[in-house]
């Protein structure tokens, strides 16, 4: 318990320190540091759902792109305030995840990965469709940014970022206090063993609906500071293109952390933008990476990361435990004969609970 | 009085008739032990009785109420606890998380997503009282998946404790377990509270005739005989079809 909160602090503090100082990098390096923000939000939204209560779900931009053109479309059919409208699109994606959640929960598996994707491409066929209103492929233009402090987020980069951040770090500060809580535990309890939480008496199904509206009002946060950040939308942002990348984002990460995704989003969109400029042929060259994180970084890369860098914050709290586990064997020698492998087989405190960073 | 009843049980899956016309009963306290070779329909009647499978006809009665077609975190939460013949545990969590979960969903807090589990002071209170009693105290911190196979046969019974049921339906608690294992069992399901009744099914004989205040004999899904111990030894059918032949 104690390893989990000293190797965060640290972790937390190195995080907030680049996030300051970030904008000394200029508006081009700021604007890839919002992206990978917003996109951090919504993959890590995303990872509430496949990597702690175990459903893979494949419309995940179904919540991220309705905050999206719900902020968009109130500031410019009806001139309603960014911020009104940002207020709106957090609610609409928490609704339309709980509508959604209703009728996917009911089935598993593969079934309930079609029927995400099922229910999302409903809705990117009506973007495209109903130009009146979203514009379709072209798109909505003419959102007026609202002003934060006096600072216009429309011409202001560095205001449009400190939105951003703070959302950002609400969003990872929400998800690590949700993780270790009661909730969050029977969220894990369902991703371990779904038949034995009902047989405890959980009613699984109210858990994963629960489940799968926080992350969808999360990807609703994500959605509502893109509109902010890009004042524009279109149909694509709907698309199960959209699901994918985020898909990729946690899996590159690495699902068993709450950082894990959002670091996993950094990697994705710094290799895009990377490797687009010197090749076209960026998504296949990411294929490539995804598949050998998929083959051999079971836990991504961050959780290759936390494998190593973990032991460096956490030496003292391990010492503590082994000495703990040493009395403990020494205890145990006079009643069982297999007291021997007790210090071996012992595992780390973070890991026992199945969430680190 | 009865705890559990059931009336003219049945389930078949497509023509295999699985549970055929079972009518039992469990006393409170009583100790009832289900034998029978294999195949003859021990764990899907176990199935039924929590909510696993739905049988095709007949009731079951728990505390006279009809659970027949309740879901099984109903009927944990009306008092029946179960262990499953294959561990079914939560694998990458630690033996102490496993068994606060079971705690959790009998003492509640479900709904608090911004308090740590850290802080849950009788949770863990509850947690390591069960943990002692089912002699798991020692190995608390490890991951359940390192755990010897006998190990997790205890945990599983902790889990199922923790509900605090009335009725403990055990499926085959010393199954694949050594013979030291077995009788560190057979302790703990004696240590277990007279209050509690214990529905078990169990192969090993000795455990069977240790443990049981009646026994049930299935055989292709029907009651072959239900009596004592003394009664179910003395019955030709029962020596004929069960006992004589392979024991």
């Amino acid at each position: 318990m104690n390893m989990k909160t000293s190797g965060r602090i640290p972790g937390f503090l190195a995080l907030c320190v680049l996030l300051v100082l970030a904008p000394l990098g200029g508006d081009y390096l700021l604007g890839i540091v919002s992206e990978i923000l917003i996109f951090a939000i919504f993959a890590m939204s995303l990872n509430l759902i496949v990597g702690y209560t175990g459903l893979l779900s494949f419309g995940h931009a179904a919540f991220f792109g309705v905050a999206t053109y719900v902020v968009i479309g109130l500031g410019v059919h009806l001139g309603i305030s960014g911020w009104l409208g940002a207020i709106a699109g957090v609610l609409a994606s928490t609704a339309l995840a709980a509508f959604i959640g209703m009728f996917c929960i009911r089935v598993k598996g593969i079934p309930f990965l079609m029927l995400t994707m099922a229910f999302s491409q409903l809705l990117f066929a009506t973007a495209l469709k109903w130009r009146s209103v979203t514009g379709g492929t072209d798109g909505l233009i003419g959102f007026m940014p609202p002003d934060f402090f006096g600072w216009n987020m429309g011409s202001d980069a560095i205001a449009r970022y400190i939105v951003i951040v703070i959302g950002f770090l609400s969003v990872l500060i929400f998800l690590w206090y949700l993780v270790r809580s009661p909730l969050g535990s029977i969220f894990i309890g369902i991703r371990d063993n779904e038949q034995r939480m009902r047989a405890i008496g959980y009613p699984v199904q109210r858990f994963k609906l629960i489940a799968f509206t926080i992350a969808g009002c999360l990807a609703g946060i994500g959605g509502s500071l893109y509109a902010l950040f890009n004042s524009y939308v279109s149909s694509d942002i709907l698309h199960w293109h959209l699901s994918g990348d985020a898909m990729i984002m946690v899996i590159l990460g690495g699902s068993g952390t709450v950082f894990g995704p959002a670091f996993g989003a950094a990697l994705f969109l710094l290799l895009k933008n990377f490797i687009s400029s010197y090749n076209e042929y960026w998504a296949f060259w990411v294929g490539v990476i995804f598949i050998f994180c998929v083959m051999f970084l079971r836990e991504g890369v961050w959780g290759l990361v936390m494998k190593h860098f973990g032991r460096l914050f956490s030496n003292k709290d391990n010492s503590q435990s082994r000495n703990r586990s040493h009395s403990e064997s020494k205890r145990q020698s006079h009643s069982h004969s297999h007291s021997h492998s007790e210090s071996e087989k012992r595992v780390v405190a973070g890991a026992a609970t199945g969430e680190q960073l | 009085m009865t705890l559990l009843r059931t009336e003219n049980l049945c389930k078949s899956f497509g023509n295999l008739e699985v549970t055929h016309n079972v009518s039992l009963a469990v006393a409170p306290g009583e100790r009832h032990v289900i034998i029978g070779p294999n195949g003859a329909g021990k764990t899907s009647l176990v199935h039924q009785l929590t909510g696993q499978l739905r049988p095709s006809s007949g009731r079951i009665l728990f505390k006279d109420t009809d659970i027949t077609a309740l879901e099984p975190e109903r009927i944990c939460q009306m008092g029946v606890g179960r262990t499953f013949q294959k561990n079914t545990l939560f694998l990458t969590l630690s033996v102490a998380e496993n068994v606060r979960l079971a705690v959790q969903a009998k003492q509640g807090g479900w709904y608090q997503a911004l308090r740590s589990t850290d802080s849950m002071a009788s949770h863990w209170e509850s947690t390591y009282q069960l943990l002692e009693q089912v002699q798991l105290s020692e190995v608390a911190h490890h991951r359940v998946s390192n755990l010897s196979y006998g190990e997790q046969r205890q945990l599983e019974v902790a889990i199922a404790l923790a509900a605090e049921p009335d009725l403990l339906l055990l499926d085959e608690p010393t199954s694949g377990m050594s013979p030291a294992e077995t009788n560190r069992m057979i302790d703990l399901v004696r240590s277990l509270s007279k209050s509690l009744a214990i529905l078990m099914i169990e192969h090993d004989m000795k455990v069977v005739f240790s443990l049981a205040d009646t026994i049930t004999v299935l055989y292709y899904g029907k009651v072959l005989a239900s009596g004592s111990p003394d009664e179910i030894k003395g019955n030709e059918k029962v020596r004929e079809v069960y006992l004589g032949g392979r024991h």
